[in-house]
């Protein structure tokens, strides 16, 4: 009878531990893993909204605009808004595309020369013809081409950098 | 299960479990296991919760002036079950206090501080003091405006001590002012120095208890407990246990139910009225009776001569008798300190119920909390929350209108000594216009002004009024008809609003120009130069504006009143459907409005609250 009584007891007092024990441990390891499936640092990477649909020209000639990463957010802290680069954007068969405009040579900025039609590097004579491939010049690769998709209106680009001065595009 | 019983011997052999489980459950309790007990076992389990729930916290903490609130608020908004966990922590410190303090009781009580378990007792008590010092410390850490300015009192104290209070409270603040260095003390003390030094003193404590095993009940003679012994596990387990679950549960409600408070960021400008948390009240209402060179006795003296009496009290009560009869002084005393603090609390906590500021200092709290914890969504800047706040128009417009214009103009039922303008309660909704059509020299309205004397309306029927309060209501938008041709024209000119009034352009007749009324622009004229010869002109003794305040400060007070519709209550005035005047005693002279008149403030009685 005794011994009947001390085993309910210890019944009873591991179902009160377990239960304690779990209504403190559930909560703490959810707040733990939170962060899984969440973007808690954003601007690094992603994808970045760079301008309306209507501003890349409809004839297919390139539009140069900046990447401004708007508000990026560390967790609690939104920083001001803040320009990582640009980029070059053109309507082709009804897509856009968007080519870095960092030369692959050595880093200097592209420009497009409109009389040409063709872009073309500054500082070591490199040029590129309207897809982005290497006309002439001493880069060892053609343009970057970035990811590009169209939400509500507005073009938005996976923008990064890739390796200088290599012949393979790897991000860098 | 022979698996079972071959692993626990495996173990066994290894670890030697069984001699430590042995240990730590075969103890004999004499006398038989006691709800008596279940104190101190509850004290440790709920800072176990504290270790768990803070290891958490600190994971999603920033200590720093410009993060630490705002990675509060994003654990509090973002984090799954963060509130939980946060509201777990909270709740559990204030049951810590508790429990201690109740254990510390019935050990005492009981005559448990007695020969030869004097260590115990002290070791107690150092406990006890870690948990109030972690209590203090980690108030401050979400730097907000109760944790910021209640510990600033605790500091200060510090600062008042003979000698040597200004370097003590320089090394307690960890600088010359709080700041950064404040919080990363703070935070250092709290989760590490603390929890190793409580860890330690409670390895001391259990040594010793098992040392000395339990105290029963001082009626029970020796032979009585040598008759009835049983063994730690289970029972005395099983009532830990349900006491531990009781508790835990509560605390799960709390957190549940009530979540942790997190009152708006710290901001070193404000007047926030600092209350520290319930178990520190009565310290706190000890202060307001020693001012000048005796207020040491309130902050050190009398706490000190508390704590210095229980140190010393196995030392003072040193007779071999635990009975109540041989102790009743001692007793007498506990007792006595105990109604002190119960009585000090009560009178703390009944002051804060009873005095209007507070309450109304309240509902600025509650609406500056809700505000910065709105912004916060969107990302604080890197400059802080105080500082996100600051630039906040609302926010920053209900701090100017405080310091600039609550002095004359009553608001929400915040009544100005003197009164000189009119009240602002819901200024520009449709009630206010309405209630300037019907009872302008009210001495809620212009009655005490230079302005006073326009014609009441009050006698119109209630629907042409109505039309004259959305005709004036309508002003403000940048598309609004003009008077002629406007479906109201021909009640416009039978009340021969013209006459004083031009709608049209900004210019000045007898009274103001209405022109844009209520638009932004037109509010902010006012602010600017209400003496301006298209507003009140001749007839305005109200400040102007333009100089005194910063383009920042004056938009912020137009962004601020045009809220004030918003945010009113209904009862501010008397609805547009009501019917006929409100009559209003001429009281030109009384110098603040009759109590009853005043108006509720918007956000309905206060909640009790203890903090």
């Amino acid at each position: 009878m005794a011994e009947d009584r001390r085993t309910i007891l210890k019944v009873l007092t591991s179902v009160l531990g377990t239960g304690a024990a779990a209504a403190i441990a559930g909560p703490a390891l959810q707040a733990v893993l939170s962060p899984l499936g969440k973007v808690t640092v954003s601007g690094s990477g992603g994808w970045v909204p760079v301008c309306n649909l209507e501003a890349v020209p409809e004839d297919g000639g390139p539009v140069n605009v900046q990447v401004v990463v708007a508000e990026p957010k560390d967790a609690w802290t939104k920083m001001p808004p803040t320009t990582v680069g640009a980029v070059f954007l053109m309507k082709k068969a009804g897509k856009v595309v968007a080519y870095s405009t960092v030369c692959p040579h050595l880093g200097c900025g592209i420009d497009y020369q409109p009389a040409a039609g063709q872009f073309a590097c500054p500082c070591h004579e490199s040029s590129f013809d309207a897809e982005g491939r290497v006309a002439a010049g001493p880069s060892p690769r053609g343009m970057d081409e970035l990811e590009t998709e169209i939400k509500d209106g507005a073009v938005h680009v996976r923008f990064m950098k890739f390796k200088i001065g290599s012949a393979e595009k790897v991000p860098a | 299960m022979s698996w079972l019983k071959d692993l626990e011997a495996a173990l066994d052999e290894r670890l030697g479990t069984r001699r430590l489980l042995h240990e730590a459950l075969e103890e004999p309790v004499p006398g038989g296991a006691s709800w008596a007990y279940v104190l101190g076992s509850a004290t440790l389990i709920v800072f176990g919760v504290q270790v768990v729930t803070g290891l958490v916290l600190a994971m999603y903490y920033s200590p720093s002036a410009t993060d630490a609130w705002a990675s509060v608020a994003y654990l509090e908004r973002e984090v799954t079950m963060g509130s939980v966990v946060r509201g777990l922590h909270h709740h559990a410190a204030g049951a810590m206090v508790a429990l201690a303090v109740l254990h510390l009781l019935q050990v005492a009580i009981f005559g448990a501080y007695k020969r030869p378990r004097e260590a115990n007792w002290l070791s107690g008590l150092g406990l006890l003091g870690l948990v109030l010092a972690f209590a203090l410390t980690g108030y401050l850490l979400p730097w907000d405006q109760t944790g910021y300015w209640a510990t600033k009192v605790a500091t200060s104290i510090a600062g008042t001590l003979p000698v040597i209070g200004p370097m003590a409270q320089t090394v307690a603040q960890g600088g010359n002012d709080y700041g950064s260095l404040t919080l990363t003390r703070f935070y250092a003390l709290h989760v590490i120095l603390l929890p190793l030094a409580t860890g330690g003193l409670i390895g001391v404590h259990l040594a010793l208890f098992r040392k000395h095993g339990v105290t029963p009940h001082p009626s029970k003679s020796e032979a009585v407990l040598a008759q009835r012994v049983e063994p730690f596990w289970p029972k005395q387990v099983f009532f830990d246990a349900v006491f531990a679950a009781v508790v835990i549960a509560g605390l799960v409600y709390a957190a549940l139910k009530i979540g942790a408070p997190l009152e708006a960021p710290a901001d070193p400008a404000s007047n926030f009225i600092a209350r520290p948390e319930w178990y520190f009240l009565f310290l706190f209402q000890l202060l307001k009776y020693f001012d000048g060179p005796l207020q040491v006795v309130g902050t050190v003296v009398i706490p000190g001569a508390a704590g210095a009496f229980l140190a010393l009290l196995p030392f003072l009560d040193r007779g071999p008798s635990r009975r109540f009869r041989d102790r009743k002084i001692f007793l007498a005393a506990l007792g006595g300190g105990l109604a002190g603090i119960g009585a000090l609390t009560g009178l703390a906590l009944r002051h804060d119920r009873h005095d209007p500021t507070i309450h109304a200092q309240k509902l600025v709290a509650k609406r500056e909390s809700d505000r910065a914890k709105a912004l916060a969504a969107a990302g604080v800047p890197p400059a802080g929350a105080a500082d996100m706040m600051s630039h906040d128009p609302l926010t920053r417009g209900e701090r100017v209108f405080a310091k600039e214009c609550a002095s004359c103009h009553a608001l929400e039922g915040q009544n100005p000594k003197e009164p000189k303008g009119p009240e602002l309660t819901a200024y520009g909704s449709k009630a206010w216009i309405l209630q300037v059509l019907r009872d302008p020299d009210s001495h809620r309205l212009y009655g005490r002004t230079k302005a006073e004397g326009m014609k009441s309306f009050a006698q119109l029927p209630a629907a042409d009024l109505e039309r004259l309060v959305d005709f004036l209501y309508e002003r403000r938008q940048p598309d609004a008809p003009p008077v002629e041709g406007h479906p109201a024209e021909a009640l416009i000119e039978a009340a021969e609003c013209g006459n004083c009034h031009d709608f049209e352009e900004a210019y000045g007749l007898e009274g103001p120009a209405l022109f844009k009324y209520g638009s932004a622009e037109w509010v902010l004229g006012m602010i600017n130069d209400p003496g301006a010869s298209h507003l009140y002109g001749e007839m305005n003794d109200m400040p102007a504006f333009e100089r005194r305040l910063s383009d920042e400060d004056r938009q912020a007070l137009v962004a601020f009143l045009a809220s004030l519709e918003a945010r009113a209550n209904r009862q501010a005035w008397p609805s547009v459907n009501d019917e006929g005047p409100v009559p209003t005693p001429r009281t030109k002279t009384g110098k603040t409005a009759p109590p009853g008149e005043s108006p509720p403030p918007s956000e309905g009685p206060p909640p009790d609250s203890d903090r």
